[in-house]
């Protein structure tokens, strides 16, 4: 693996280690859901760095050069970084979503914490008999 | 002739769009469209089950490519016999809480129940259909949006505050769960250079162990979210808990689903080709066992309506799963009979429950105490679908269990046997529980009146399923297909699920 690589690879590792350290370890859910922001970057990541080939250019036409004249062999995967910016996308949408409701739980029980869960394969303490 | 699959994408696509414009005009109107987008899913995906119905059991799948790119530039979408019956049953699904829930008195609220019903089939059929992975990731988020709009909705009266505990929980954990199967997609498209499954498949020689081991985690993990397979389920209760019946009813029988099947789609076909195959489907073999009893013993402890049925719903996921990946004839049948079986009783059950207990607090199981004297109809409803889900003959689930209990023998895997007998026994507790409080005599508690759609829609689902447990023949040549078209892809790469 070379530098470039050992950077992409270390860095993409480092973010969802941060991020599922965040998950399990805080318990406000805005930071919950900016742990899961932090794994999505490194995953979007993960994609472009799958596409990525040492030593070539962006897969973009320039000047006059048609599109079948682009010499093969010169641009990294162009599917990758299409794939990327839709995730992105998605990302903003799901983290819009998640922060929605997380303002409407804060309205509706006065928290953001997540100890207030009733959470629990078995659990059945909140149904009184 | 033959419709072409993308109509299933399309038609809810363009009712989405329509929806919020017509309700500008009419609220009333505007209910109604999501209505007949469903509808006309429903028609194009029975149309397309029966073009396999008529055909020979040599038929390969009905297959589409979106805008005549062909893969893998462009996304292809495969329906075989196997797709194209999950989707007809989750589209049931569908209309039979979109049918059920309308409401003769007019409500102030939008059309968004409707619309997220009908967006969750659609995202769910996706899934199903689809034969690249990331259109499948895009699906999944259509899917679970959706879902975190129907986990918000309460039972009773939305003014009154949304429920909000399930939302951010499945919001949470669904969107960490779809950036995680994203980082298996990345991982399996860097060692293939495709996103179409089926050339995936042919390539599985390209991908190394460590590479595949590690997608599999995260497709495990990020699929098991969807499909509230153990211990990835914290959120599920939250949601039956406190949403409407007409969410639970989309979460066990769509969206659920959706899940399982994908799960079992991108393992049987990249994943366990790529590993040591036996391995990786005595994986999810345990994992669905653990599942079965771990759903169905929090069920038999279970003191609220909805958490019970809820829970009843995470064992059969668990059974289902597992029964997939015992695999062979016994095992694929098993399978499809006990998604059918479970796809036509929950729903039913939901339902009777919602018209029950429409309140946005917890229900003991005291609410059904007495529900035979109360009303007859509504009793015998109940427990045909109590029984049904049981797996009483002649219910689909009856065939499936036997078919999953041969299947097991035959492999001489009495562990499994065991276990699934005992996962039965608590089933059984549970059900008789619930079914002795129906048949409680309580003078004095108010007599029950069902919504008309309630019965008629209730009703035709109990006779659906009876149909097919009395007559399995009806549904024998699909079975076939079904089974051949799976041993297809477990053993020939080119073989699409």
């Amino acid at each position: 693996m070379n530098g470039a690589g050992l950077v992409f690879y270390g860095g993409i590792l480092l973010l969802i280690a941060i991020g599922i350290w965040g998950i399990l370890s805080r318990r406000n859910l805005i930071k919950v859901i900016m742990a899961i922001a932090i794994i999505e970057t490194g995953v979007n990541l993960l994609l472009v760095s799958v596409g990525y080939i040492s030593g070539r250019s962006a897969p973009i036409v320039e000047g006059d050069t048609g599109i079948g004249l682009v010499p093969e062999g010169q641009v990294v995967d162009p599917i990758p970084q299409a794939l990327v910016l839709t995730a992105i996308v998605i990302g903003l949408a799901t983290t819009a979503m998640a922060l929605v409701a997380a303002v409407g739980y804060y309205r509706k029980h006065g928290t953001l914490e997540l100890k207030s869960w009733s959470y629990g394969i078995t659990g059945d303490r909140e149904v009184k008999k | 002739m033959t419709p072409d699959p993308v109509l299933l994408i399309v038609f809810p696509l363009i009712a989405a769009f329509l929806t919020p414009l017509v309700s500008m005009v009419s609220k009333r109107l505007g209910r109604q469209v999501p209505l007949l987008g469903t509808f006309s899913m429903g028609v194009i995906s029975l149309w397309l089950l029966l073009e396999f119905v008529d055909m020979d059991t040599t038929m390969g799948p009905i297959t589409t490519t979106t805008g005549g790119f062909q893969p893998p530039w462009g996304i292809s979408l495969v329906v075989t016999p196997l797709t194209a019956l999950v989707a007809t049953g989750m589209i049931g699904v569908a209309l039979y809480v979109l049918i059920t829930s309308i409401q003769k008195k007019e409500q102030d609220s939008g059309p968004w129940f409707e619309l997220f019903v009908m967006m969750a089939a659609a995202g769910a059929v996706g899934m199903v259909i689809t034969g690249d992975l990331f259109n499948m990731f895009v699906f999944l988020e259509i899917t679970s949006i959706s879902g975190t709009v129907l986990a918000a909705l309460p039972r009773g009266d939305p003014e009154k505050g949304l429920n909000w505990k399930g939302a951010v929980g499945y919001a949470v954990i669904s969107a960490l769960a779809s950036f995680l199967i994203l980082g298996g997609i990345a991982l399996l498209y860097g060692s293939t250079s495709t996103l179409n499954l089926s050339q995936m498949a042919e390539r599985t020689g390209d991908i190394d162990s460590f590479t595949a081991g590690a997608a599999l985690l995260l497709m495990l993990i990020g699929f098991g979210v969807e499909a509230e397979i153990f211990p990835l389920n914290g959120w599920a209760p939250e949601v039956y808990r406190g949403s409407r019946w007409g969410s639970s009813s989309v979460f066990s029988g769509i969206i659920g689903k959706a899940g399982l099947i994908a799960l079992v789609k991108v393992v049987t076909m990249v994943l366990a080709p790529a590993l040591d195959g036996a391995f990786v489907m005595d994986i999810l073999l345990w994992g669905g066992v653990i599942t079965f009893v771990v759903g169905e013993a929090a069920a038999f402890t279970s003191r609220d309506l909805y958490r019970l049925l809820g829970f009843s719903s995470i064992g059969m996921f668990g059974l289902i799963l597992a029964a997939f990946s015992l695999g062979g004839r016994a095992g694929i049948w098993a399978a499809v009979l006990i998604l059918i079986g479970h796809m036509i009783s929950k729903p039913v059950l939901f339902s009777l429950s919602g018209a029950l207990h429409n309140k946005d607090r917890d229900a003991p199981l005291s609410t059904l105490d007495g529900l035979l004297s109360r009303s007859k109809g509504a009793g015998f409803l109940f427990i045909g679908a109590a029984l049904m889900l049981l797996g009483m003959p002649p219910s689909p689930i009856f065939w499936g269990k036997y078919f999953l209990f041969t299947g097991a023998g035959g492999e001489e895997n009495w562990l499994l046997v065991a276990i699934i007998i005992m996962g039965t026994l608590l089933e059984a507790g549970y059900i008789g529980k619930i079914l002795w409080r129906v048949m409680q005599r309580t003078p004095g508690r108010r007599t029950v009146r069902l919504p008309i759609t309630t019965v008629i829609m209730a009703f035709a689902a109990i006779t659906i399923g009876l149909v097919i447990g009395l007559i399995p023949g009806i549904i024998e040549d699909l079975l076939w297909m079904v089974y051949t078209n799976f041993e297809k892809l477990v053993y020939l790469p080119w073989g699409v699920i």
